[in-house]
């Protein structure tokens, strides 16, 4: 089945496309990533794999999403400057009862909160940190409330179109409505989330003392919670929520609702927050852009060189039936993520996935869904970032040791990844 | 001189430093205090946002905020831990602050070994809070169980020198 599309340029092809993703994790002397993505787009287009065409097209396909990230990193940007993640981890100490294993809970809860309204990456890169300060005032182990944060980003990235940016792209192309995507996730969802506490509470078990020991000292007035610049910010905050589900009810596209809220909380930022527009700027992550265009473009060209058809027979193949389809989807998709990074695998998997029957897509879609968003809780492991990450930590003085990231993701991704499997399964039959 | 190192997590600390330093002789020994920031929180916040796309650069800078955070946090324990100490240890005994980073039970035998240590003193999380279940219908009674953390296990089993293990809470009679 591989055998006949491996010609030349093919192999060409790939050997571009592992070349952009080595060089955008690695990235070598602080090269950010729309660099290698460009220089990809440059070498497919010389290959002839690529036409100019395939690049409006890829940028086409991609605005969307893009717009509707830069209007949701404006608005997590100005949320964090209005405190308002440093109040929502003091309610979820002050909701603990001084228990630890409480605490772990709403931590989790937290996550998948945030995770599920604001996307990962503001999971990651704004409310662990803040966990961080909030745990190391109560004077605990932080250890599991950090694992808890960095994991539920992955698990709890199942249930809304902007969880997760893998979930934007595939769901945006392949026009599954953002309800269905919902009600077809919400249930693996769940079931991730709660295996994940389920096998964290075991895993640190010995690492939770039953009672925090400075619950009592801890203020129970959090101080932004008071100005204007937080009430403001959670008013607008909800205003954005309300008018994203709703256009996603209607059917319309995100990214006007995401544009205006974040102006709006950028404007009160600048305005009641005293912000200035530099640092707000400063919150954006600008060479995604490029780089998600970019990857959206060597993709094209990947599947123009037939790389992506293998694949694609491989999984639709055993699409017959729903449990064997499921399971082949997410496996695949799981494991690309760790090899290449789950954006790119994303966009892979939107490849396989548009040549699937149409009946057969929210399902599929699903299923790679839960690999892609699940899966690179392991790359804390066995991938190529994590190698490069150990090489980096270790060269900053930093012995981090792998076997102890091994020890908590070995056992919790493939559970993790089983039980939102089996409730995709068990939901579908149910239908 | 005995050369005492007490290991300082803020677990309960000035009630485990009144405990220390009342049930040891202080006269000719010297206290070591320390802390460690554990570098383990910070590898694995690095390695999750560190492999998210585009934004490797505002994790570094996250990072570097985190480890000051720790380092912070770590040297207000300290001085409370000495202000603590000082007044409750015989005139002119010697007190030091110290503080590693890395992965605490293995920094704390390394300075144990650094300083040469003549015991290690560590606080325990854990209270068995439930009084002993009744004998079982087989077999001895079942006495409450305590979970000591890894941090504990590992120095007990590495200390070159003797351990001094302090519960948390007061046992329940």
């Amino acid at each position: 089945m591989i055998g006949p599309v491996l010609g030349a340029q093919t192999l060409l092809g790939l050997a571009v496309f592992l070349a952009v993703i080595g060089l955008a994790i690695s990235r070598p002397k602080g090269l950010n990533e729309a660099w290698p993505a460009a220089g990809g787009v440059a070498a497919l287009l010389a290959l002839g794999l690529l036409s100019r065409a395939d690049l409006v097209g890829a940028a086409r396909e991609t605005a969307g999403v893009l717009l509707f990230l830069f209007g949701m990193m404006l608005l997590s940007t100005a949320l964090e400057m209005a405190g308002v993640f440093a109040w929502a981890a003091s309610y979820a100490v002050r909701a603990s009862g001084g228990s630890s294993r409480r605490l772990l809970v709403n931590v989790f809860i937290l996550g998948a909160v945030v995770t599920a309204l604001l996307s990962l990456d503001v999971t990651v890169i704004i409310l662990t940190p803040v966990v961080y300060a909030t745990v190391l005032a109560l004077r605990v182990d932080p250890l599991p409330y950090l694992y808890a944060c960095t994991f539920v980003a992955n698990t709890g990235s199942l249930v809304f179109p902007m969880s997760n940016l893998t979930n934007l792209l595939i769901v945006d192309r392949l026009r599954v409505p953002f309800w269905q995507f919902s009600r077809i996730m919400a249930f693996p969802e769940v079931a991730a989330v709660a295996a994940n506490v389920a096998i964290f509470l075991w895993v640190f078990r010995d690492r939770l003392p039953r009672m925090l020991p400075a619950a009592t000292s801890f203020p129970t007035t959090a101080g932004p919670a008071g100005t204007r610049f937080f009430k403001v910010s959670l008013v607008i905050f909800g205003f954005v929520l309300a008018a994203l589900f709703l256009a996603g009810l209607a059917e319309r596209p995100l990214w006007p609702v995401a544009l205006t809220g974040g102006a709006a909380l950028a404007v009160a930022a600048a305005t009641t927050g005293g912000r200035e527009p530099r640092e707000i700027a400063a919150g954006i992550s600008w060479p995604l852009f490029p780089f998600v265009w970019g990857m959206a473009t060597i993709v094209r060209g990947i599947e123009h060189a037939g790389l992506t058809t293998g694949i694609a027979g491989l999984i639709l193949g055993h699409a017959a039936g729903p449990l064997g389809a499921v399971a082949i989807t997410g496996a695949t998709a799981a494991l690309g993520a760790n090899v290449f990074n789950n954006i790119p695998m994303a966009l892979v998997m939107l490849a396989v996935l548009v040549g699937a029957p149409r009946a057969r897509i929210p399902l599929l879609t699903a299923s790679a869904l839960a690999g892609l968003n699940i899966g690179p809780a392991l790359t804390t492991v066995g991938s190529l970032a994590t190698m490069l990450w150990l090489t980096f930590a270790r060269r900053q003085g930093v012995e981090v040791p792998a076997l102890e990231y091994l020890r908590v993701s070995v056992v919790t991704v493939p559970l993790v990844l089983v039980a939102a499997l089996a409730a995709l399964v068990l939901g579908e039959l149910l239908r | 001189m005995r050369r005492v190192l007490v290991a300082v997590s803020g677990l309960l600390l000035s009630e485990f430093l009144h405990r220390v330093l009342s049930q040891l002789d202080w006269a000719d020994a010297a206290l070591y205090l320390l802390h460690v920031v554990d570098t383990r929180p910070l590898g694995e916040f690095g390695l999750a946002a560190g492999s998210l796309p585009a934004r490797a650069g505002r994790a570094a800078a996250r990072l570097r905020e985190m480890g000051a955070l720790g380092a912070e946090a770590g040297q207000r324990m300290l001085g409370e831990a000495e202000t603590t100490a000082t007044p409750r240890l015989p005139a002119g005994a010697a007190i030091r602050r110290m503080q590693h980073t890395g992965v605490p039970e293995q920094e704390i035998i390394a300075a144990a070994y650094e300083i040469g240590a003549d015991l290690i003193v560590l606080g325990a999380a854990e209270d068995p809070a439930e009084p002993p279940p009744p004998a079982g219908p087989h077999g001895p009674p079942r006495f409450p169980h305590r979970q000591l953390s890894p941090t504990v296990r590992y120095v007990v089993d590495h200390a070159p020198c003797d351990v001094l293990l302090l519960y948390a809470g007061p046992r329940k009679e």
